[in-house]
């Protein structure tokens, strides 16, 4: 990333408040940007003074942004679909009015669906679960497929007729493969840090387990808004992406995706992955124990894909791969220092 | 399960590069009357352009149809449009056109009842909207009354370059001024900014005092 740098020395206030990369720092501050800023702040003492006013500058200039809301964001998307969808110009004969009796009509249409929505059919919560080391796919109203890994949770309102969009909510790891509506009405994912994904239509792995949320993106593009101190702070992945959201704070990577999606065809990929990482996620998928010995021995890797089995079986092989004695006793393993 | 490998640094160069070429790939598949790529491009595209329609002049309806119109026209000459370098560029210049079609239209329709008024309602407004959205609670929100006190060039060049990162090629012909003096614009813009900025932080120290 180097030659990318700019050469920051020589910059003002005022070369800093338009610079990229400074202001992702001060607006959504990650491990990344503040590990270089925090460098080159201790690097250049003398700019300290600027910096912060630089700083103060971009924050209150993102405070002078003026939106739409998503209503009115949707309405004039509305608006837009039914100028395009008329036939052309010339056959129109009053524009104005036309437009103004299919607004009304979509107002009044909107608000009645609302009313019933709202009186006779209060919208069932449907729930899909896993257990322990149990994969399952699933077909959602609208025809987008799911697969829910191990011990996770997936609920939704059955009610996205007619709604802004689809939402349902997960805990745990899925994979989604969201189907394209007509009328383009988004999907979104939730997750308990409020995390929203939202796609129109596309292919991603959702893991949102202790305190911890990560997407996977495959294929398409989807919006994930987050909250940032107080306040949403919203990026566009693209395919290859990892965006990973933990205590406040995302960070984004660009990853070999069949790594983190491989789980749905019952296949486990390495690239170095550590034994630390196949343990908290063999823990989390087959509700098993698992203690060592020594904790040296988990910071060693593998590479390779390995089946996904049962835990007795995904055990049995991680002791091969590691060339390690792992002893069972009922639900608990016990990894034995090599001899 | 995260490997430490790869790790993908978003550095804004990169990123931009990568997002002109993303803008351009949408608008060839919109050229070609693919709809999810046109709402796509909506968007990434319409609360950005809304935001300089505002800054531009404040008047909500009046930016929001400029929206509308501008994303219809891009659909229904979806056959006849061009490629283009820069996706971003091509919007905003579209659109600062039509917003001032729009502006004069509007302003001819009531010049006989209330003349000239358009501009100076654009700019006490914004000043109105802004600070009752809740901003005054502390001294971040300055930068909102400080924004209006600047010229509206000033605001615009602003809102080209910090909101949206165009370069000053760009700026220049969207505001139809060379490239330095989008250079010296620029520069006098944020040095007023600063100046306001730190008027009204002493103002409310003073007051503070008082």
């Amino acid at each position: 990333m180097n030659h990318q740098l700019s050469d920051y020395s020589n910059f003002s206030v005022n070369d800093f408040v338009i610079d990229p990369f400074f202001k992702e720092w001060v607006l959504y501050s990650d491990p990344i940007h503040d590990e270089f800023w925090m460098d080159w702040k201790d690097s250049n003492p003398s700019k300290t003074e600027l910096i912060e006013e630089a700083r103060r500058l971009v924050l209150s200039l993102e405070h002078s942004k003026i939106e739409m809301n998503p209503s009115e964001m949707v309405l004039v998307w509305g608006a837009i679909q039914s100028e395009v969808k008329q036939p052309p110009k010339f056959s129109k004969p009053t524009p104005d009015r036309r437009f103004f009796w299919s607004f009304a009509y979509a107002v009044a249409s909107f608000a009645l669906v609302f009313l019933a929505w709202y009186w006779y059919d209060l919208p069932q919560e449907i729930e899909y679960q896993t257990a322990f080391g149990e994969t399952k796919e699933f077909i959602l109203p609208d025809s987008s497929k799911v697969i829910l890994n191990s011990n996770s949770k997936l609920t939704f309102k059955d009610n996205w007729e007619g709604q802004m969009s689809r939402d349902v909510w997960i805990e745990g790891e899925a994979f989604f493969n969201v189907v394209h509506k007509k009328n383009h009405q988004p999907f979104k994912v939730l997750s308990s840090q409020n995390v929203a994904i939202e796609v129109l239509g596309t292919e991603f792995n959702v893991y949102n387990r202790s305190q911890e949320t990560e997407v996977v993106l495959t294929s398409g593009a989807v919006t994930l808004s987050f909250p940032v101190k107080d306040k949403e702070g919203k990026i566009l992945m693209n395919p290859g992406d990892l965006v990973e959201f933990k205590q406040s704070k995302f960070q984004r990577k660009k990853v070999n995706t069949s790594l983190y999606t491989s789980w749905k065809d019952k296949v486990l990929n390495l690239d170095e992955t550590s034994l630390g990482e196949i343990i908290t996620m063999a823990k989390n998928n087959y509700g098993i124990e698992i203690e060592f010995e020594d904790e040296e021995i988990l910071k060693q890797t593998a590479s390779g894909s390995m089946p996904l089995g049962n835990a007795a079986n995904f055990m049995d092989q991680i002791s091969r791969i590691f060339n390690i004695e792992i002893v069972n006793e009922k639900n608990k393993y016990l990894i034995k220092n090599p001899k | 399960m995260s490997s430490p490998v790869n790790l993908f640094i978003s550095r804004s160069p990169k990123t931009d590069r990568k997002t002109q070429s993303d803008d351009r790939a949408l608008w060839q598949s919109v050229r070609k009357g693919n709809d999810l790529a046109f709402s796509n491009l909506y968007q990434r595209f319409s609360n950005l352009l809304f935001n300089y329609g505002m800054h531009f002049c404040y008047n909500r309806e009046l930016v929001k149809d400029c929206v509308q119109e501008l994303f219809t026209n891009i659909w229904n000459r979806r056959e006849g449009l061009s490629e283009v370098d820069s996706v971003k560029y091509y919007l905003f210049k579209s659109f600062r056109n039509l917003l001032i079609q729009h502006i004069t239209r509007d302003r001819k329709l009531y010049s006989d009842m209330n003349e000239d008024c358009q501009l100076s309602e654009c700019e006490s407004s914004v000043e109105e909207e802004l600070i009752s959205q809740d901003y005054l609670k502390d001294n971040k929100s300055k930068v909102t009354t400080a924004l209006t006190k600047i010229s509206k060039r000033q605001r615009e060049i602003i809102v080209l370059k910090y909101f949206n990162d165009l370069s000053y090629a760009e700026i220049s012909s969207i505001m139809s001024i060379t490239p330095a003096s989008a250079h010296n614009l620029l520069s006098k813009a944020l040095q007023c900014l600063r100046v306001v900025l730190k008027a009204l932080l002493f103002g409310s120290y003073l007051n503070y005092l008082a």
